[in-house]
């Protein structure tokens, strides 16, 4: 049995069947071709699959597609304008924050949803955010730098 | 070089940076190809026991499954995992019996993932029981159940006990340790042991087999290891090299665990039957079951010393317990243990021994600095222990002894140069040694000693292109490290005066690529970077000729700057690189160089070792010294790391932000391994935490910030004096650490992790009852 979802991805109008059991991160990846949403565990541990699901950081290996029928949600590919990088996606650029890259979409997302937030937040409320990604390349040292001055450029 | 370096040492972004950020990179999990079918595995549900039935009938009968392997679709006298040194004593998929929880011992290939699973359900062994051993001292016993069955390797090793299941041995013996401890003022004894903790890289392992029209086999896959596998591969399936192709995917993450054929081959053996492209990716579960983890360990350390602090003796026994096959990874191993141990400090009195042990856990594999963040968990703690014993400072102890160039490692290898003493006193000023701390806070200190596997080779090419900007071709893995994306394209501008976003580069593909041999024993940099440099040097000099014809001046007088080749007393005169480039194209042919590396062992003396010594030499030791405040919470055993100082000899940093990431991030796992990482099995043999709930990874809010000091100046043989980085600084934090807790509480806690229970555990004994 399937049922119609439509959701709007990076402002864009999407209508799938899914059957019920279908994750928000299989139908980003699988059925709309969206591999920047990562998969790492798909048991909501790892955070790799974050998206922002109406403005809210989400592991989307954890929310069913059909609970995103009617709702707004972003993922990594849809941040860049016009071939310019976001701030935080800069940021991560410019301050060493990317290794292996395979967390840095989910960290860039749960980022940007802390800063349209709380423009100026401390080290430790960035940290508290970004307490859901799991990476095992960097320390986090860099990520949070990245973080801090992404906020203070958009000051 | 003969100037000064212009663009090595910068901070420059690496060249997969935007890629990475915008999502377009490709990883191993994200590809596909048309057609492509999805693998499924059939683990053992048992530790120990006899395969008596397999009956695969189920599976193959459910509609869209399209083929069902194995050990009997295996080839005729093949089908044991490949290692360095010929066939490994392990089944691609067992056969006869398994040995551990979670052995694979079938796959399945279906229309659908899902499907997959399903037939994997559908298919019936009937397994015979056997005695499980989950313990290396008991599988040490004469009347422990033999798991291999047959001899394997030990006695051809020189192990001359009794210990069937012992499957390698290796021992360092220099001087004469009896007549040490008899010398000693101070004799110190001790056991230690550390845990089974995992790789814990974020993108699973994944392997894109398809089974080409004329034979062959070709892999997309987030490797580390791309030649090994091609041959691994070509040996399984009797094929020649040209017919095995390898295509390095990104990687999220390896740490030595991607650095096997397992996966690859079965895929592979799924291909040929099925006829259509195979994915097999792991589970997180299967990847905390089944892949290969790192080694636990016991060390018996008993060091004699006199009042002054010389060391008089060094002799340890160690237990490297390898789980169900010695495989890959186990025996080549065990010497590293003695050759580590006996690295940083003076004395020529030892006797190391290792003994790789077969239990029925899992088959343990490399990881990051494989055996080397146990060995220095044993010697540092057992360094402070002594220290504290002799009243002497633990820093001022380490000082005295640190070994430096030129002096004689027991191996009989003269050491080069090893930063270690200006490493230790760089993290002891960083950390302020010698102050004063709150109450149950205490400063630990800990060295770890670490090598470059500069003996693996490499070759590279690079191509200028008709507009000056240069092609880079090597067969490097990047896995995340940033060695090829940011490294190498550093090392062409420096060489070949352009821009590092001028260069392009991409990943090995073992069909088009020079060898490489692999992302492993931080080499990349080091040996692909030296090739690299020897292929720009040939590049370079072709065109000075051609820059020289151009210009009317001696090559000598020319150099490479700005995109040009110039006049160096008259930058003016200078003709575009592209100009040359384009004009080689039609007359003398496309300016190519072609340049390669491999390091020659270090000469040392075979005499001073019995058994399996491979690990027998330590090219560019390089030292990293973390110092570490802690505060414990007695009530809970609670370790909170309020700094950490992480000093590391890197000799030259190529890319700084590169370095300092990769030794924020090898702290972070040494971390992680210290304080709460395990993987924990029941009395089955069976493990209990198989998902990152469970296997607790740090996560933003367990790390604190890292101070990283590049002490540079004590130059290897890598680019521009370059050493190996990416492993060392995941040696010394679980020392460092338990050094810090034991300075903090007076208690020592010599079994990892240092978890809250097993700290309150030592706390709670040191209180009595």
């Amino acid at each position: 049995m399937k049922y119609r979802v439509r959701v709007r991805v990076n402002g864009e109008e999407h209508e799938v069947q899914a059957e019920p059991r279908l994750t928000l991160a299989t139908l980003l990846r699988d059925r709309l071709g969206l591999l920047g949403t990562k998969w790492g565990c798909g048991t909501g541990d790892c955070g790799a699959c974050t998206v922002i699901l109406d403005g809210r950081p989400v592991t989307s290996c954890m929310v069913l597609a059909l609970s995103a029928d009617g709702r707004e949600v972003t993922t990594i590919e849809g941040l860049a304008r016009d071939g310019k990088l976001h701030p935080v996606q800069e940021a991560f650029v410019e301050h060493g924050a990317v290794q292996c890259g395979y967390c840095t979409p989910a960290a860039i997302l749960v980022a940007k949803a802390l800063l349209d937030e709380n423009p100026s937040p401390s080290e430790a409320e960035v940290r508290q955010a970004m307490a859901g990604v799991l990476c095992r390349c960097t320390g986090y040292s860099k990520i949070i730098d990245a973080v801090l001055a992404a906020a203070s450029a958009g000051r | 070089m003969t100037q000064e370096a212009s663009v090595v040492g910068k901070r420059v972004p690496r060249l997969d940076a935007r890629a990475k950020v915008t999502g377009k990179a490709v990883f191993g999990f994200d590809f596909k190809l048309p057609g492509m079918l999805y693998a499924g595995l059939l683990l053992s549900e048992h530790a120990h026991a006899r395969i008596v039935a397999l009956d695969t009938a189920g599976a193959e009968g459910l509609a869209g499954v399209k083929a069902v392997v194995t050990a009997a679709d295996l080839l005729e006298g093949r089908g044991k995992i490949p290692g360095v040194f010929g066939p490994t004593d392990r089944w691609l998929l067992a056969r006869g019996k398994v040995r551990f929880v979670g052995e694979p011992v079938a796959a399945v290939v279906a229309e659908s993932e899902e499907l997959a699973f399903e037939a994997v359900r559908q298919i019936r062994v009937k397994y015979d029981p056997l005695p499980i051993l989950l313990d290396p001292e008991e599988a040490m016993r004469e009347e422990a159940p033999w798991i291999a069955e047959v001899p394997i390797g030990a006695s051809a090793s020189g192990y001359k006990g009794s210990a069937r299941n012992v499957c390698a041995y290796a021992r360092l013996r220099n001087g004469d340790v009896e007549a040490g401890f008899r010398e000693a003022d101070l004799i110190h004894e001790d056991e230690y042991e550390t845990s089974m903790v995992h790789q814990g890289y974020i993108e699973p392992t994944v392997a894109v087999a398809r089974a080409e029209a004329d034979g062959g086999l070709t892999v997309w896959t987030n490797t580390q290891i791309p030649f090994f596998l091609r041959g691994s591969i070509a040996q399984l399936f009797a094929l020649p090299l040209t017919r095995v192709r390898v295509i390095v995917t990104h990687c999220g993450g390896g740490f030595g665990g991607k650095a096997g054929a397992q996966w690859a081959a079965i895929a592979c053996l799924l291909a040929r039957k099925a006829q259509r492209p195979v994915r097999l990716a792991l589970t997180r579960e299967e990847e905390l079951t089944s892949t290969f983890p790192r080694h636990p360990t016991r060390y018996r350390l008993k060091m004699g010393m006199k009042r002054d602090g010389t060391i008089t003796a060094l002799q340890a026994r160690c237990l490297q317990d390898t789980g169900g096959y010695a495989g890959e990874f186990g025996p080549p191993q065990a010497s590293k243990i003695n050759l580590l141990m006996s690295a940083p400090y003076r004395t020529d009195n030892v006797d190391l021994e290792a003994f790789t042990v077969l239990t029925n856990k899992t088959d343990c594999g490399a990881m990051r600095a494989p055996l080397a963040p146990q060995t220095f968990f044993a010697l540092e703690s057992h360094i402070d222990a002594v220290a504290e014993k002799l009243g002497m400072d633990p820093l001022d102890l380490r000082l005295k002894n640190a070994r430096e160039k030129g002096e004689m490692h027991p191996t009989g290898q003269v050491l080069g140069d090893l930063g270690l003493k200006d490493a230790l006193r760089a993290a002891g000023k960083a950390i302020g040694w010698g102050r004063e701390v709150k109450p149950n806070r205490g400063l630990g200190l800990a060295v770890g000693i670490w090598y470059t596997g500069a003996t693996l080779g490499a070759s590279a090419y690079v191509k200028l292109n008709e507009d000056g900007t240069v092609g880079l071709i090597v067969g490097g893995s990047d896995t995340g490290s940033g060695a090829v994306f940011g490294g190498l394209p550093l090392i062409v501008a420096e060489e070949l005066g352009v821009e590092p976003i001028e260069v392009f580069v991409e990943q090995c593909d073992t069909a088009l690529s020079p060898w490489d041999s692999g992302s492993v024993s931080s080499r990349t940099t080091y040996s692909l970077g030296n090739a690299v440099i020897a292929a720009c040097r040939d590049a370079r000099q072709q065109l000075l000729a051609l820059g020289a014809r151009r210009l009317g001046f001696p090559e000598e007088q020319l150099e490479l700057r700005g995109k040009t080749v110039r006049v160096t007393a008259e930058p003016d005169r200078a003709v575009p690189l592209a100009a040359l480039a384009l004009s080689a194209l039609v007359s003398g042919g496309q300016v190519l160089g072609r340049g390669t590396y491999v390091a020659t062992k270090p000469a040392f003396d075979p005499g001073r070792w019995e058994g399996l010594a491979i690990s027998t030499t330590l090219i560019d030791p390089a030292a990293a010294v973390h110092a570490v405040e802690v505060e414990v919470d007695p009530a809970s055993g609670r370790v909170k790391l309020l700094r950490y100082v992480a000093a590391q000899d890197v000799g030259r940093a190529i890319n700084p932000v590169g370095v300092e990431g990769q030794i924020e991030g090898a702290v972070s796992a040494g971390i992680g391994q210290a304080l709460f990482e395990e993987i924990v099995l029941d009395g089955e043999g069976r493990v209990l935490n198989p998902s990152l709930l469970d296997y607790r990874l740090p996560s933003t809010m367990d790390l604190p910030r890292v101070e990283v000091l590049l002490v540079e100046g004590h130059l290897g043989g890598g680019p521009y004096g370059a050493k190996g980085v990416g492993e060392p600084s995941g040696v010394p934090p679980p020392a460092a650490i338990a050094n810090a807790i034991a300075r903090a509480t007076g208690v020592r806690v010599k079994k990892l992790p240092l978890s809250p229970e097993n700290v309150w555990r030592a706390l709670s004994e040191r209180r009595g009852p």
